[in-house]
Order: structure tokens, then sequence, then C-alpha cells
């Protein structure tokens, strides 16, 4: 992969500025700034605490910012209504987390599906889309067990899976290793960073890990709810 | 040039004699190794040449030591430079960053921002490292991790030192 | 460490988690509330017995009735006129009296006897007189209020009742009764005479009581069981420090054990304050003193020690089936197929016992334990079938739209956790449908037809006056009240004597208007002198099938014969029947009585010769004017007092069969909505361990719609299930029990159906106690929680 300066579009797919948000009288984000582009892969770094999730969480418009404006292909997400934001989340983007994310109840396949089904596809359709994602992510014989019955590595790539079935334009991935070891996270973050740039998805990538965020194509640390970009300096 | 800067950099705050620059060095970053005097001549002599400091004065009593250097124009730019460009990532890199921070903080200038630089550096090398790994045969895999997993020692030394800062500065400062 | 204290210790270890935190004080208080509700209403049901009893006293107690020979007046005697009155639907209890001596015992709860004009009153009769709703009944009870009728003296906190002063109480002739009812009594305070109840209205309350507690201890079972998951993770936490398998169920018990006693606790706080609640309501017409709301104390003794003992049996019992690994919890391993066979031992053995038994002429001992132990076999039967019918049915789910997926899915993981919580509503539903089935089915025994006309009269006199002129007062005054559109007046004499017959002859006077209410008479004039007809051919099998003695035109009857045997003795007065007697076909007059007799106009015999007098009037009442008849009461009441009006209904019930029933219908209710809290607070807690799943979800963009449809269907589910299993069980066990009692088996649709209606409201209640949690959680900041 060479720079990504020629593959960037003009307008970022997705963008934030001055978000603010509190939970209670507790600051989680104090003024941040974020943009990526289709394609392109940011990682959120910073300490525990300093807001990298509720940045995702604007960002994905699962919470509203108290003020500050989150831009999605032009429409302002902090705008929406409930309804519309999760028709959004359910269509246009995919999730992983670090953990209990898979419904225990269903079958992984069933899990990979869900997403697929919730935007009405129907299930024999969705199902057979999901086994060949669970295949391009080395787990395809999972597809019948419960989360129960996997391992935390191999439920991460049924995570992913899901997160990337419907083809989505923007992946939110918030700690998608933390809870594996080594070998486990650099496989899942392998497989994720292959599919989603196949797709040319853009993933934010929450993560304190230096070896994962290096599958990034740049990072934006948060820090006391304050966002610092560092376009990658060549500065020399 | 490391020292050099450094000496560049105490200057930022006035004028000082060469006696003056040295326990002030020693002070803050010599440790174990305290500098020759010496070492601040010759050093001072090729900063005077190359124009970076300029002899303010001179104590009666004549002698090398006795000179007051001031940092020049072109002295602060290049300590600028050299605070603001992050290290090549190497072994034993804390040396010079410490001292960069130390610098930044008794010269008011950002310590978080000199962090930061270098972690996008850090960064920037280990994504290239991933990126040879990814398309490199599994030796190359190998050595990449290698190197990977102690520039990610190296970053996490950073973000240590990041959530330090407040207590540093009141140390150096006070 | 010897074995006893590493129990103390481990319980001891238990009872901290139960109160450590708020998530544990929270798991803990709910418990203690789920537990608490049921042992208040096991309270309750305990102190029932105890409290009809202190009831029935009281109303013995003050009772004055006299059963004995002729009085003479002396210093303790007293001369009552029972002067009991209805009011809008109330009962009031009036005694007028006039005491004959100064040594007259007053009965308790009354401080003295009521001087002439005056009277004591309830506190519920003041409050009523004193309200705008009452002053139809002040204008009936014409007394200055000088007192209170004590607590003592009353069967409930509510009674309307009075005693009044009445100078004007006439001594009986024959020193007894008189024809105004006035009598003589020396008899302050009777025994408590309770006819005990017949064989199967005793059946019918004990199996009223079965079917409402073994839901409460169905109930009781799951309440001790909340927060159960949570509770498992944190034993797994314990094996990772070193307690063994043993140890975590000590621990667990030690949990369980705090709950349950704070439950019991708590169930004493509820009892007492529901107990004086209870004193302020009304419930379907019962009021009770808290006082006489005194719990068995063996009982609860019983109670305490046993909730606490089954707290720990059950949370044992259900930790059989978990594997606590210092690494996590399975549950079950691979599921095991649920075996049918045991399950249906209970149920068997409970039919079986059923089966073998006929009620008999009594309903004791062996043959209560029975049928006890039947019932409840047969219901706990039903909770333990609910299980394996909910996997075999779940197991087939799963295809359809997400939300039906998301929920048959989780529903065939944890069928066992749904059974349960609708196993309460299952048995309660069942028990209900049985009993109810069981009640309709003997209705008929306790139900009669009165056969009362309500298009010719709405309400009816029927009873003795002084003389013809005192009734012809109370009918003409009646005619003058408003809202009274009609009334007859018929005035009979039952107690003519026939020369040469022993039977007795009734003649019935009144002008045509009447007369043709009570026979089939056409041709009736009244001005005509000579109209008489004679009725004698009652409908076969009729009560009122009286015979008359045979007459001829021109014969001499006696009309101041007496009752056969009386001592009491009039002139005769003898009267000629006329020649130009005719026969008339009988007719049920408005109350529903054919009567026999004679029938005349009081053209052919003056009213005023009748030796004893007996009013009938049916009074026709405006319909747009509910006050009409009480309007009536009082004219009546004013004009002779101890006559009554009673309101006229289609069929009567049995009054102790109406109570056991409308105490079923409180108790269901009691016992539902008891089940339904339950069921919310298990359902809330349920939610709360799926929090951050369901931010996850929400998170995705899933649908609220969809959530709470899938939340829907998971409990709708195991409701059908649960209810379907209620409606065959209920079915088995009515019909069982109609053999039992060799009723026919025949089943009231309507009331099946309002049984399992409820079950469906009393679920329906607990999704919505429950959906502000559901909606609370599926704010998405629910992934906040790390």
């Amino acid at each position: 992969m060479t720079g990504n300066a020629s593959t960037l579009e003009s307008e970022p797919v997705l963008s934030a500025t001055a978000l603010q948000k509190a939970y209670g009288a507790t600051p989680a984000l104090d003024g941040a700034d974020f943009e990526i582009h289709a394609g392109e892969t940011v990682a959120v770094m910073g300490p525990s605490g300093s807001g990298k999730s509720t940045l995702l969480h604007c960002l994905a418009g699962i919470v509203r910012p108290d003020a500050g404006v989150v831009r999605y292909r032009g429409q302002e997400l902090s705008a929406m209504g409930d309804a519309e934001r999760s028709a959004l989340r359910r269509e246009e983007f995919g999730f992983v987390f670090q953990f209990g994310q898979l419904v225990p109840e269903l079958t992984c396949l069933e899990n990979v599906a869900l997403p697929l089904r919730l935007a009405g596809a129907r299930r024999r359709d969705a199902e057979q889309r999901a086994a060949r994602w669970l295949e391009r992510l080395e787990v395809a014989e999972l597809g019948r067990k419960r989360p129960g019955e996997v391992s935390g590595g191999q439920g991460q790539r049924v995570a992913v899976a899901r997160a990337l079935v419907a083809e989505p334009r923007v992946v939110f991935a918030d700690e998608p290793t933390g809870a594996l070891d080594s070998l486990n996270g650099e496989r899942v973050m392998q497989l994720l960073s292959a599919a989603a740039r196949e797709t040319r998805a853009a993933v934010v990538l929450v993560t304190h890990e230096a070896r994962v965020a290096a599958y990034s194509d740049r990072e934006v640390v948060v820090r006391d709810g304050r966002t610092r970009t560092n376009v990658s300096a060549d500065v020399r | 040039m490391t020292i050099g800067h450094t000496l560049l950099g105490l200057l930022e705050s006035g004028p000082r004699h060469g006696y003056d620059l040295k326990r002030a060095f020693d002070e803050r970053f010599g440790h174990d190794r305290p500098l020759h005097y010496g070492q601040v001549y010759s050093t001072m002599a090729r900063l005077l040449k190359n124009g970076l400091v300029e002899v303010d004065g001179v104590e009666p009593g004549g002698g090398p030591e006795r000179k007051r250097y001031a940092i020049t124009d072109a002295g602060l730019t290049d300590v600028e430079q050299w605070l603001a460009s992050p290290e090549k990532p190497e072994p034993y890199l804390h040396n010079t960053l410490y001292t960069k921070v130390v610098l930044a903080l008794l010269t008011d200038r950002s310590a978080q921002n000199i962090l930061d630089t270098q972690r996008a550096e850090h960064l920037r090398l280990m994504r290239e490292l991933t990126r040879r790994k990814l398309d490199g045969d599994f030796a190359d895999q190998l050595i990449c991790d290698h190197a990977l997993f102690h520039l990610e020692a190296d970053l996490r030394w950073l973000e240590l030192t990041a959530a330090r800062l407040d207590q540093l500065r009141a140390e150096v400062t006070a | 460490m010897t074995a006893a204290t590493t129990w103390f210790r481990d319980l001891r270890l238990g009872a901290r988690f139960a109160v450590s935190g708020r998530e544990g004080w929270f798991r803990t208080l709910l418990t203690a509330f789920g537990v608490g509700c049921a042992v208040a209403l096991l309270m309750l049901a305990t102190a029932l017995p105890g409290m009809m009893n202190a009831r029935n006293t009281r109303g013995a107690e003050r009772d004055l009735s006299y059963y004995g020979g002729p009085l003479a007046a002396s210093a303790t005697t007293l001369l009552v006129r029972d002067a009991n009155t209805t009011f809008h639907g109330d009962d009031v209890h009036g005694e007028q009296v006039k005491p004959e001596g100064a040594r007259v015992p007053t009965p308790p709860g009354l401080p003295a006897w009521p001087a002439d004009g005056t009277m004591y009153v309830s506190p519920a009769l003041r409050a009523l007189l004193a309200s705008p709703e009452g002053s139809l009944l002040k204008q009936r009870l014409p007394f200055r209020d000088v007192g209170t009728v004590g607590d003592a003296g009353l069967v409930g906190p509510s009674e309307l009742a009075y005693y009044a002063g009445d100078a004007t109480l006439a001594a009986p002739a024959d020193g007894s009764h008189a024809p105004d009812g006035t009598y003589r009594t020396n008899s302050i305070g009777g025994r408590a005479v309770t006819d005990g109840l017949s064989p199967i209205l005793m059946l019918l309350t004990v199996i009223t009581f079965v079917v409402l507690l073994v839901p409460v201890g169905v109930f009781l079972a799951t309440a001790v069981r909340i927060g159960g998951e949570r509770r498992d993770r944190r034993l797994a936490a314990l094996r990772l420090v070193g307690v063994d398998i043993r140890g975590t169920h000590r621990v667990a018990a030690g949990e369980a054990l705090v709950g349950a006693v704070l439950g019991v606790l708590s169930g004493f706080g509820i009892f007492l304050l529901a107990r004086q609640f209870v004193a302020s309501v009304d419930l379907l017409g019962l009021s009770v003193f808290p006082s006489d709301i005194a719990p068995n104390a063996a009982l609860v003794g019983w109670i305490t020690l046993v909730v606490p003992l089954l707290a720990v049996a059950v949370t044992t019992l259900s930790l059989r089936g978990v594997t606590i690994e210092p690494l996590g919890v399975m549950r079950g391993g691979a599921p095991l197929r649920r075996r049918l066979w045991w399950r249906l031992l209970a149920p068997a053995v409970g039919a079986a016992l059923l089966l073998s038994m006929r009620l008999g002429s009594d309903f004791t001992g062996s043959a209560q334990r029975q049928l006890v132990a039947g019932v409840v076999l047969l219901l706990v039967g039903v909770t333990m079938l609910l299980p394996w019918v909910m996997e075999r049915v779940v197991g087939r789910l799963g295809g359809g739209p997400v939300p039906v997926q998301l929920g048959s899915r989780r529903l065939q993981l944890s069928g066992g956790t749904a059974a349960r919580a609708v196993s309460g509503v299952a048995v309660a539903v069942a028990g209900a449908i049985a009993v109810q089935s069981l009640f309709s089915a003997s209705s008929g025994q306790f139900t009669v037809d009165t056969g009362r006309d309500l298009t010719r009269a709405q309400a009816g006199i029927n009873g003795s006056v002084i003389d013809a002129a005192q009734g012809a007062a109370v009918v003409s005054k009646l005619r003058a009240t408003s809202g009274v559109l009609g009334a007859t007046s018929l005035l009979s004499d039952y107690t003519v004597a026939v020369p040469g017959s022993d039977q007795q002859l009734t003649i019935l006077v009144g002008d045509c208007a009447t007369l043709v209410e009570y026979a089939s008479i056409t041709d009736c004039t009244d001005s005509a002198v000579g109209g008489a007809w004679l009725v004698n051919n009652p409908p076969a099998g009729d009560p009122s099938d009286v015979q008359q003695p045979p007459l001829r035109p021109g014969e001499r009857v006696d009309l101041h014969g007496t009752d056969l045997g009386s001592q009491h003795r009039l002139r005769p007065d003898y009267w000629r029947i006329p020649a130009t007697l005719r026969t008339a076909a009988p007719r049920r007059g408005p109350d529903g009585m054919p009567r026999t007799g004679l029938f005349v106009t009081p053209a052919t015999l003056a009213p005023q010769r009748l030796g004893e007098t007996f009013l009938t009037s049916a009074i026709s009442l405006s319909s747009s004017d509910p006050d009409a008849v009480e309007r009536a009461r009082t004219t009546v009441s004013l004009a002779a007092p101890g006559l009554t009006v009673d309101s006229y209904t289609t069929t009567t019930t049995d009054r102790k069969f109406a109570n056991i029933q409308r105490g079923l219908m409180v108790g269901a209710i009691v016992t539902l909505l008891l089940i339904a809290i339950g069921m919310a607070v298990s359902t809330t807690e349920q939610l709360r361990e799926r929090k951050r799943l369901l931010a996850v979800l929400v998170a995705f963009g899933t649908k609220r719609s969809t959530l709470a449809l899938s939340v829907l269907w998971q409990s709708a589910v195991p409701v059908v299930i649960g209810l379907a299993l209620a409606l065959v069980g209920g079915l088995g066990l009515g019909a069982l029990l109609m053999r039992t009692t060799s009723s026919a088996v025949h089943f009231d649709w309507g009331v099946v159906a309002t049984m399992l209606g409820a079950g469906l409201a009393a679920v329906a209640v607990a999704t919505l106690l429950s959906l502000p949690a559901l909606w609370r959680l599926m704010r998405a900041d629910g992934l906040r929680t790390e």
C-alpha cells in the first residue's frame, strides 16, 4: 500500500467538529474533532477514560453529543431522530466491540445474519451471505455453534463477520482485540483490515494498543476529551 | 548534536557562564555522567562558530570559562526545530526524549507536543513494519514483529510519560 | 476447622453478599418484597377462620332473640322490635327497644338503653346519616343520636347499626310476640350458633383455600431465585479463590437465607399494614376490624420456620443443574432432555386420589386430607409438566421475523426460567378454572329461582300488621310516595276455622285491581257484594302448595280462628260464605307465589273483621328513580315499624355459598396481583442481566420495537403454553371434583374464559410494569459500563 493521499476523496465520509458530551457532571468529550474518508482506517487512541469510546458512540450516532456536529455523507447525524439514526446504524454502519456482543441464544451463523435480517433480508439469503463471511474469516465450521461454545478469538472473528456482512460504509471497532492474546488479536486485525480494504469501508478503530493502531492509516489521540490529530509527519 | 541542543536550550532562559551551563546540565540531565569542562568548551566553540550563540560578555580574569554566552536567533530556531522533530525510533531513545521533554518544560514549550510528535513517528514506523510484515514472508514477519514489540514498549513509555507530565513539571521547575 | 464452623463461615459469607453494594441490596430487597407479599398473604389466610369466628361471636353476643315460652314483665325484661332495614343495598342492623325494668343488662357495645326517641348508632351509620346521601335514611330513623355503639357490638367497622328507644312498644297480648313484631325478651346476648357448613360447602371452602395458596407457594419458590444468574457468576469467583462446590452451595444458601428472613420480616410488616388498610376498605361488602385479623400463632411460627428453609432448599436444588467452575458457570452442560414420566407422577397420583373418593354425608378428617392432597398434587403437577411441555413446543419455534427468532432462541436456551415465571399464573388459573367450574356446577343447589316477575313489581311487602286499618294506611301512604307507581293491597288471614274440618281456610281481601294480580279472576266488580272466588288447585310441587278445606256456599266460618295449638284465643266471629261463591284458577303474584284460598272483595267482607292480618303489597317503582325504593322503605317504616320492603330479584343465592364464592373472587384477584408483581420483578431482573447485550443490539440499529416485540414474544409464548396447560389441568381437576361431588360434569365456558382472561391480564400487567425497565435499558449508553 502506498500513501493514502491519492485514494482519499475530497469529502470525508464521516466528520465531527467540536463535540461535547457529558455524563452527569463528568465531561467525556470536550471539543473533539474527527474526520475519516472512505477506505480509510483511523485509529482513535488515548489513555482509558479519555473519551475514546464516547467519541465512537457519538460518531456512530449511538449517543447524541451535547454540542457539536457529526456529519455523515453530508447529512447532519447529530440532528437526526432516534429512528433515523437507528436505521443508519442498521444499514450503513457495522460494529465490533470488545466482548459481550454476540447474542448468546443465537447460533454464530444467525448472529452474523442478524444485521441483514434487521435490514429486512429474507432468512435464507441472509444466512447464505453470513456463511460466506464466516468462511472468509476462517470460522466457517462454527456456523451451528452458539457463542458460548466458541473461543474468544473465534467469537471475535464471528463478530467481525457480523460487522462486515452488510458491507457497511463505516465500521466502528471498539477495542476489537482487547480481550484477545497477541496472536489472535493480530489475526483478527489482519482479517478486519483486509476485509475493510476490499469493501472500501472506513474503519474507526478505538484501541489503546499501538500494534493494533499500526493497522490504521493514521491515528487520532484523545486526551481529556479533546482530540489531537497528527497527520503522520514526514517532516524531517 | 544532542549536547549542543541541550546547552542551547538551557541558554534560552538567559545568558550564562560556561560554568553555570555545566552545572545546570549536570543538575537536570547529568545524573551518572556529568559533563567535562572541555566538552562544554568545545561545544560552545562549535556553536559560536556556527552562529548559534554569541559572547554576551567576559568576566575580568580572562579564560574561556569566564565568557558569558547568549543564544542567537539562529540558535533559537535550531532549538525549536530540534524539539519539534521526532527522533528516529531506536533503542535507548529515552535519553534524548527525556532531555527534550525537560527542556520543553523549562522553556515553557509544550512537552505534550513533543511526545505526540514522537508517538506519531513511532506509529508511522510501526505502520510501515506492519505493512512489510503483511506483504513479506514468515521470516520477515518474525523480524518485523520483534521491532514492533520494541516500538510498542517505547510507545507505552511515551504514553506513561505523557500521563505524568504534570508531576515532571513540578519536579523540574522546583 | 470443624464442619459446623465451616458451615457458619460460608453462610455468613453468603449473608454478606446479600447486603453488600447497591446491586446486592437491590436483589435482596426484591426477594424480600416478593417473599414478604407471599408471607403476608399466607398470614392473612391463617387469620381468616379466626376472623369469621370473631364476627359470628359478636353477632351472637348482641342477639336479643327469645326462644322460650311466654314471659311476664319483670325488672329484667325488655320489649324489642327488630327494625333491620336496607339502604341502597347495605344492611342496617336495628333494634327498637323499651326496657320494662331497671335491671335489663345491655348487650356489648351499648352503653345504656336509649330513652324514648333517642338512639345509639354505629360510627359508620352516624357518618352516613350526616352525609347528603344519608338524608333519606335519616327520615326513616326519626331518633335523636345520643351515643355510639362501640366496636364490641358491631361485626365490622363499617357496619350500619342502631338501637332506638320507642316508648310506644306495646307488650304482646300473649306475652310472646305481637303482630307488629314486638316481642318480650330476657335473653340479652345469645350463644354463637353457627350451623356448620354442608359437606359440599366445606369442600368448596377447602378447595378455595388450596387453589389460592398453591400459587402463593409456587410464587415463593420463584421469588427466592431472583438474581440467580448473577449470583452464579459471583460463586464462580469464589471457586477461584478456593471455595469448593459444597461451599458455594452453602454461600448461596446463606444469601438466600437473608432474603427469606428479610422477606418473612417484611411479610409481618406488610401484613400489619394490610390489616390497617383492610379496616378502611369494604371489599365486596365485607368490612373487618384489624383486631379480628389475628393470624394463627402456631401457623405463623411454621411460616417463619418453613419459608427460610424452603428458600435454602430451592436454592440448593436449583444449583444442582449448574456447574460452577472457577472460570465460569455451565448451565447443565449439554442440556438434558427433560423426561416426562416422573413429571406425570404427581398429577397421576393426584387424580387417583380424587378418583377414589366420593363426597358422602360428611366431609372431615381423612376425606379432607385426601382431597387436599389430590388437588395439591394435581396443581403441582401442572407446574412440573410445564417445563416439559414448554421444551417440546419451543423446540419447534425459531423461524419467522427477527423478534420471533430472538425470543424463541432465548426460550430454547432458558425455557426453565420462562416456565418458572409463568408457573404461578398457570397454577392459579388452573385452580380457579377448576373451582369456578365446581361453583357453577353446584350453584344450582344454592341458587333459587324466586319466580318474581319484575315486569309487574320491583319491590314488595309481606308481613303481619296490627289490623286492616294499619295495612290500608301503609298502602295508601305508599301510593302517595314519590317514585311509587302503584301498590297492591292484599290483606289476608291464614287461620280461618272451618267447622268440621281440621284444615284452616285462607281468606284474602283486596280490591279487584289487586285480586286479579293473585288469581285468575275476570268478573270482579269492586262495588258488588258477594264477590268470592275459591282458588284451590295450586300447581303441583309448588312450595306454596297449601290445600284449602272444602267449602260450600252459605257455610259459616270463624274469622277468629287461631293457629293450631296457640294458647291465645279470641271470641269467635262468624261469617257466612256468599252464595255467589265461584272457583278460579291460581295465578302467580308479582312475588312469584301462587296463592290458594278464598279471594273476596272488601264489599263482600270488610277486612277489619279479619283476625290475624297479613299485608301483601307488590310495589311498582319508577325505573328512572333509583331512590324510589328507599322512599318506599321510609314510608313503610314510619307507617308500620317492623314491616320491611324487599327489593325483588329473580334469583337468590345461598348466603354461605355466595360468601365462599366472594372469598374465591377476592382471593383470586389478590393472588393474581401478587403473581403479576412477581413476574414484573423477575422480568426486570432478567432484563438487567442482559443490559449490555441490549445496548449492543441498539448500537447495531435494532429498532426498539423489534426488541420490545421479542421480549413480548418471549413472555407471551410461555404464557400461552402455561394457560393452555392451565386450561387442560383446570378442566381435568374441575371434572374430577364434579365427579367427587356427584355433580354432572358441565363447564361454564364464560367462567373459564374469564379466568383465562384474568391470567392474561395478570401477565399484561406484569409486562407493562417491566416496560419502563426495558425502555431504560435500551438507551445505548448501556455500552458505557466498563
